[in-house]
């Protein structure tokens, strides 16, 4: 029961009152949107809801280090991550500096409370991700464009996969699309929050930030961003990355770090917290 | 003051923690430079750059020199990726934050009932700028010299632009052909003056926001914000295939890793950033509720 209390006062003020990051987040995809509809239209292509994701969710190709050819930083994908990642990264912190410890002494709840967090972080990640998918759903349906999340080779002149292109007509990307996405946005905001109550929150960001960035430069399995990125998907490459390792490994992090924080927090002093 | 100021800034824990999160990926950069073009065995370098007793030419050899393996000239590791890409992170960590802590813990009433404002606030820019510019000048004199202890230096081919990354009409193009070290020079100069004004730019942040965390990532959210917007400006709105560097962490590197560096758009970018940053300390720092 004190956990549902917990998880409501979650919401309301972990959700509900940054509204406004959920309408910046809706922008970014309102201004990606409209980008991808000027480049397809000016070449006469007509792509699907699919493809919209593709060239937004589907981040860089693979990059091979040659010389007169710098790496060049994904920069929609990474805002898309990093935002969400910047916008969940303060709400514990906060709440553990002022309302939070009120409510810890008087439950005596502090794994129900770290828990609840846990929660309230995978809530606002998939709440961001709904945004934007309802935010894309609407302009689709707006602008007569199919809602089928399968694409076509098509969507390669926007999003180039670089070299071993597997061979394919039509193909639905539903899990590299929408899950994986989400999965990695919920894994390292884990990570996050555990880096928050074990080091600092600051470093916490930084952490989550390199992954990020050093996943856009290297593909290996061990950098999770990659996993998120549909153009480097062993679907669409040979030598991709696979949805199914990437999805245990995103689940088995994200309750690494949950159980990490728990042991942390149970003899956590929540007293001398300073900024 | 400022002295006080300074020391607090620099002999702190989060000035050692941004120094060593920068310094890493300078070190591993000139590592993967010694690495890979790193000379194990002088002799056969010698027997493959020389012909009957004297060095010949090659114009492949100074692609493999210094001054493409130094941090400002590598375009290859990843290291140099995450370097820039953390610029305004490394820069804002040690000491930009400190306004905002001063003044909800009350240490800022008690600076202002004893000296004056203007005061106060010319030893704390003073000592932000200065802690954001060690923070990026300290690991790029390790890479140059880690990097100048292993890789020979040779004078750039023009020839090579393609690969040197330096296009003709580049900022500071000219110099590299002839004063290499002046070029490098300057641009570790515009990196850590670029440091500075990376601290600068979150401490006029922390007049706008309450929040710690949010103070300090400002900056190198509003950077990727740039770097997404110059694409899109470019691809919808100018036709000229000539397309100057708007991201800072990108005219920061010493070659044009995607557009060209224009000198009179740096300075555009950097007299703007900086107005902004000491403006808004100088105008809001005055004007600020203390007590």
């Amino acid at each position: 029961m004190k956990y549902f209390k917990f998880l409501r006062f979650d919401l309301r003020e972990g959700i509900l009152k940054k509204y406004k990051s959920y309408l910046a987040l809706a922008c970014l995809i309102l201004i990606a949107f409209l980008d991808i509809q000027t480049k397809a239209e000016a070449v006469g292509n007509k792509l699907t809801l699919g493809e919209y994701m593709f060239c937004i969710y589907g981040g860089i190709k693979r990059y091979v280090p040659t010389m007169g050819d710098p790496f060049k930083a994904p920069y929609l994908w990474l805002l898309n991550h990093l935002l969400i990642l910047y916008f969940t990264l303060n709400y514990t912190p906060t709440d553990l500096n002022g309302f939070g410890q009120q409510t810890i002494y008087r439950s005596g709840g502090r794994l129900t409370w770290w828990f609840s967090k846990c929660s309230w972080q995978i809530i606002a990640s998939v709440m961001y991700y709904a945004v934007s998918w309802l935010c894309l759903g609407a302009l689709s349906a707006l602008n007569g464009i199919s809602p089928s999340l399968e694409i076509t080779p098509t969507v390669f002149i926007y999003v180039p996969p670089g070299s071993g292109v597997v061979p394919f007509d039509r193909l639905n990307l539903a899990s590299e699309l929408l899950l994986l996405p989400l999965l990695t946005t919920v894994s390292l905001g884990m990570l996050q929050l555990t880096l928050s109550i074990i080091i600092k929150p600051q470093v916490a960001y930084i952490a989550s930030a390199a992954i990020l960035i050093m996943s856009s430069h290297t593909q290996s399995p061990l950098l999770l961003g990659n996993y998120a990125m549909a153009v480097r998907s062993d679907r669409i490459i040979t030598e991709g990355m696979n949805a199914s390792a990437g999805i245990v490994s995103m689940i088995a992090l994200s309750v690494i770090c949950a159980a990490l924080g728990a042991l942390k927090f149970r003899k956590y002093d929540i007293l001398c917290k300073e900024e | 003051m400022i002295r006080n100021e300074l020391k607090r800034a620099v002999f702190s824990r989060t000035f050692l923690l941004a120094l060593a999160l920068m310094t890493l990926f300078a070190v591993l950069s000139a590592v993967f430079y010694i690495e890979e073009w790193g000379g194990y065995n002088p002799n056969a370098l010698n027997d493959a750059i020389s012909e009957d007793g004297s060095y010949r030419f090659s114009p492949q050899f100074p692609l493999y020199s210094l001054l493409s393996a130094w941090l400002g000239g590598d375009t290859l590791s990843l290291a140099y990726t995450v370097f820039f890409a953390l610029i305004p992170i490394g820069s804002a960590l040690p000491y930009a934050w400190s306004y905002h802590t001063e003044r909800k813990c009350g240490y800022l009433k008690n600076i202002v009932s004893r000296t004056t404002r203007a005061k106060y606030l010319t030893a704390k820019t003073a000592a932000v700028f200065t802690s954001g510019a060690l923070v990026i000048l300290i690991p790029y004199i390790i890479n140059i010299l880690l990097i100048s202890a292993y890789i020979p230096y040779n004078m750039p081919w023009a020839g090579f632009n393609l690969y040197n990354r330096i296009y003709f009409g580049t900022m500071w193009a000219d110099l590299i052909f002839t004063h290499p070290f002046l070029h490098m020079f300057l641009f570790v100069m515009l990196n850590v003056l670029y440091g500075g004004i990376y601290a600068l730019l979150s401490y006029a942040v922390s007049f706008y926001i309450k929040n710690i965390v949010a103070v300090i990532f400002a900056p190198f959210v509003a950077t990727l914000a740039v770097g997404y917007s110059e694409n899109l400006i470019y691809s919808r709105y100018v036709a000229t295939p000539v397309r100057f560097e708007l991201d800072p962490t990108k005219f920061l590197h010493s070659r044009s890793v995607q557009y060209m560096q224009n000198p009179w758009v740096v300075l555009l970018i950097t007299v703007l950033l900086l107005g902004f940053a000491v403006g808004t300390v100088y105008i809001k720092g005055g004007k600020h509720e203390v007590f």
